[in-house]
């Protein structure tokens, strides 16, 4: 039985801190933070590298980010930024890794090359590969999967308790029809979310009904105008980079389709971090406060 | 009875095009003939069929221009440059901030790109002796790898939604077509089949040889810059508005010589038509094959268009030599 400290859920919902951004519909990292714990508990490793998306995260919100000493790139949190980086782009640089001097290394079914991974295991550092997570279901298994892996699974208890009691709490009553868009302009990828986007659940998450996920195939499927014309979503969100690629909200409505929907044609475009918006993991209970209220906002 | 069938499948196929999509039109007459009033129909679907048409038929003619001017059966767009040099011209305007692709500024860049480019290929496949065919293909399959590496370069270094992607420029796509995109590829498809129609008499005469058209009357360089010019045009304002489509350039003037012989004031319509009947069809397979997707129009351009003319070339393979 762990010890455990006392306990505070510091549960910053700062969905309404969108004062600065109240007519831009983003949702950006500073208006949103993380659930975390601020108990105290022995770990059964000292020197721990992530490679695995969302992982650095989770274990500073299970107060374990004093025994962080490697992370991924695609861990972008301020906290976070004095952590060594050991990977190029989204490859693992195992030279990095191992000069670190880790007794535990986390990846997930997406870390590579493999070949990184296994000189990493030659050298004799333990590697564990965590669940990757994709809806608001996978938070709890992959939170219990790094509190295992560091020897604190009281902690992913409790931080599995908290991420659950903030999520239930944002149901809008109007079911507003909604649709995640994917784009990078810039390679000319225009997608529209589907079941399993990841996307899906969060607008389920807030009470609105995801478009794409009632009625095309694949989790991610080729936007076409005439599709997008006849999902006709009242309000569509968006990645802020996926945004910024297509040339803002005026690129956005100048692309075939778009300028159709009741979305377009009330400019109800919301813009989320691209880092935050698929994170699942400890900030998704804010981000999902946050969404909430700016779709309420954009319906208007 | 033959000689209708092109012009017969393009209202045919024109209206399958309108017919069948992405979404079932509900009450699909009613919606037709009331403009406006259904938007899928009347701002997305019916605009893309309209612009696959006047881009079908400006890059049939562009053809026409290239094989007439260089009296090369071979010559097409793509082949002297011209295809790479028009996208290369627009993605420069794009990137300086003017101009936006499917705008009559950015196709007026496309054109002048289009126009150096192919200059530059007839310039330096003269460069030693009387202008050859051989010299000239190769030379502009030379000139239109730099041009097309450029564009590839630009695209891959300068992050700008609005300069496209390289798939765009070397596959094509009607996708991102837009109402307000057919203004401009319809004044230049005008201009440049004005010019085609003007000089077409001339082309006849060219096809006889440099030798034969000049002591026949004919000002041969002032024909060849005209059809350099028309050609420019045409493919110039498809290419800076739709991207590269294959083959057309190629198959169309083909097709037409098969069925209408050799004379090109007949052929100005009918190489016209059977551009756009393979651009619609075309893009009709490309946007309903692979639903709720689409398939590059480049590739289906490509899929239709060859073996139509390997086809035809078993068929009656002294096609060209009517010329």
């Amino acid at each position: 039985m762990k010890r455990l400290g006392v306990i505070a859920l510091v549960i910053v919902l700062t969905g309404c801190a969108n004062s600065q951004n109240s007519q831009s519909n983003t949702i950006s990292q500073s208006d949103v933070s993380a659930i975390s714990l601020d108990s105290t508990t022995p770990f059964s490793v000292s020197r721990v590298v992530v490679l695995a998306n969302g992982v650095a995260e989770i274990m500073t919100s299970l107060n374990a980010r004093s025994i962080l000493v490697g992370r991924d790139i695609s861990s972008t949190e301020k906290t976070l930024e004095s952590i060594p980086v050991v990977t190029s782009g989204h490859q693992v640089l195992p030279e990095k890794v191992i000069a670190l001097k880790p007794d535990l290394v986390i990846i997930d079914a997406s870390t590579g090359p493999k070949s990184a991974i296994d000189q990493i295991r030659s050298a004799g550092i333990k590697v564990v590969q965590t669940p990757e997570s994709w809806t608001l279901v996978d938070i709890a298994i992959k939170v219990s999967a790094v509190a295992e892996a560091i020897g604190a699974p009281a902690q992913g208890v409790l931080l599995n308790a908290a991420i659950a009691g903030a999520i239930q709490s944002s149901q809008l009553s109007s079911k507003p029809r909604i649709a995640f868009l994917y784009l990078r302009g810039t390679s000319s990828i225009y997608l529209i979310g589907g079941a399993g986007s990841g996307a899906d659940s969060l607008i389920s998450a807030i009470g609105g009904v995801d478009v794409g996920a009632v009625s095309l195939p694949r989790p991610f499927n080729t936007m076409t105008a005439e599709s997008l014309a006849a999902l006709d979503p009242e309000v569509i969100i968006v990645m802020t980079k996926g945004l910024q690629s297509v040339g803002g909200v005026s690129g956005l409505l100048k692309l075939p389709g778009v300028a159709q929907t009741r979305a377009g044609k009330s400019q109800a475009i919301i813009d989320v971090d691209d880092s935050l918006l698929l994170s699942f993991g400890p900030r998704t209970p804010s981000l999902v406060v946050a969404l909430s209220q700016k779709v309420s906002a954009v319906l208007k | 009875m033959k000689k209708l069938a092109p012009a017969i499948a393009l209202l045919l196929a024109s209206f399958i095009a309108v017919y069948v999509g992405a979404v079932q039109i509900d009450n699909f007459w009613a919606a037709l003939l009331s403009p406006g009033s259904n938007e899928i129909l009347w701002q997305i679907r019916i605009p893309r069929v309209v612009a696959g048409l006047i881009v079908g038929a400006s890059l049939a003619l562009a053809g026409l221009m290239a094989q007439g001017a260089c009296n090369n059966a071979l010559a097409e767009p793509s082949i002297l440059g011209t295809t790479a040099g028009a996208s290369l011209g627009t993605v420069l305007a794009v990137l300086t901030g003017l101009v936006q692709v499917g705008s009559v500024g950015a196709i007026v860049c496309g054109a002048l790109g289009a126009l150096v480019a192919t200059s530059l290929t007839f310039k330096l496949a003269n460069l030693r002796s009387q202008l050859s065919s051989f010299a000239l293909i190769i030379v502009g399959i030379a000139v239109s790898a730099i041009f097309t590496a450029i564009v590839g370069l630009l695209s891959a270094m300068v992050t700008r939604a609005d300069a496209r992607s390289i798939s765009f420029w070397n596959f094509g796509s009607l996708a991102l077509i837009t109402r307000e995109n057919l203004m401009g590829i319809t004044i230049t498809a005008i201009i440049g089949g004005a010019i085609a129609w003007k000089i077409s008499p001339s082309l006849d005469r060219l096809s006889l040889g440099d030798a034969t058209a000049f002591h026949l009357g004919e000002d041969v360089p002032r024909v060849r810059f005209l059809a350099l010019v028309a050609l420019s045009l045409l493919a110039g304002g498809a290419v800076s508005t739709v991207g590269s489509i294959a083959f057309i350039g190629l198959a169309a003037p083909h097709i037409a010589r098969f069925i209408y012989g050799p004379t090109h004031r007949k052929l100005i319509l009918h190489t016209a038509i059977i551009g756009a009947l393979l651009v619609v069809v075309a893009d009709t397979l490309s946007r309903t094959l692979a639903q709720p997707g689409e398939l590059p129009i480049g590739l289906v351009t490509s899929l239709i268009g060859a073996p139509v003319l390997i086809a035809l070339v078993s068929v009656k393979n002294n096609v060209w030599k009517t010329q």
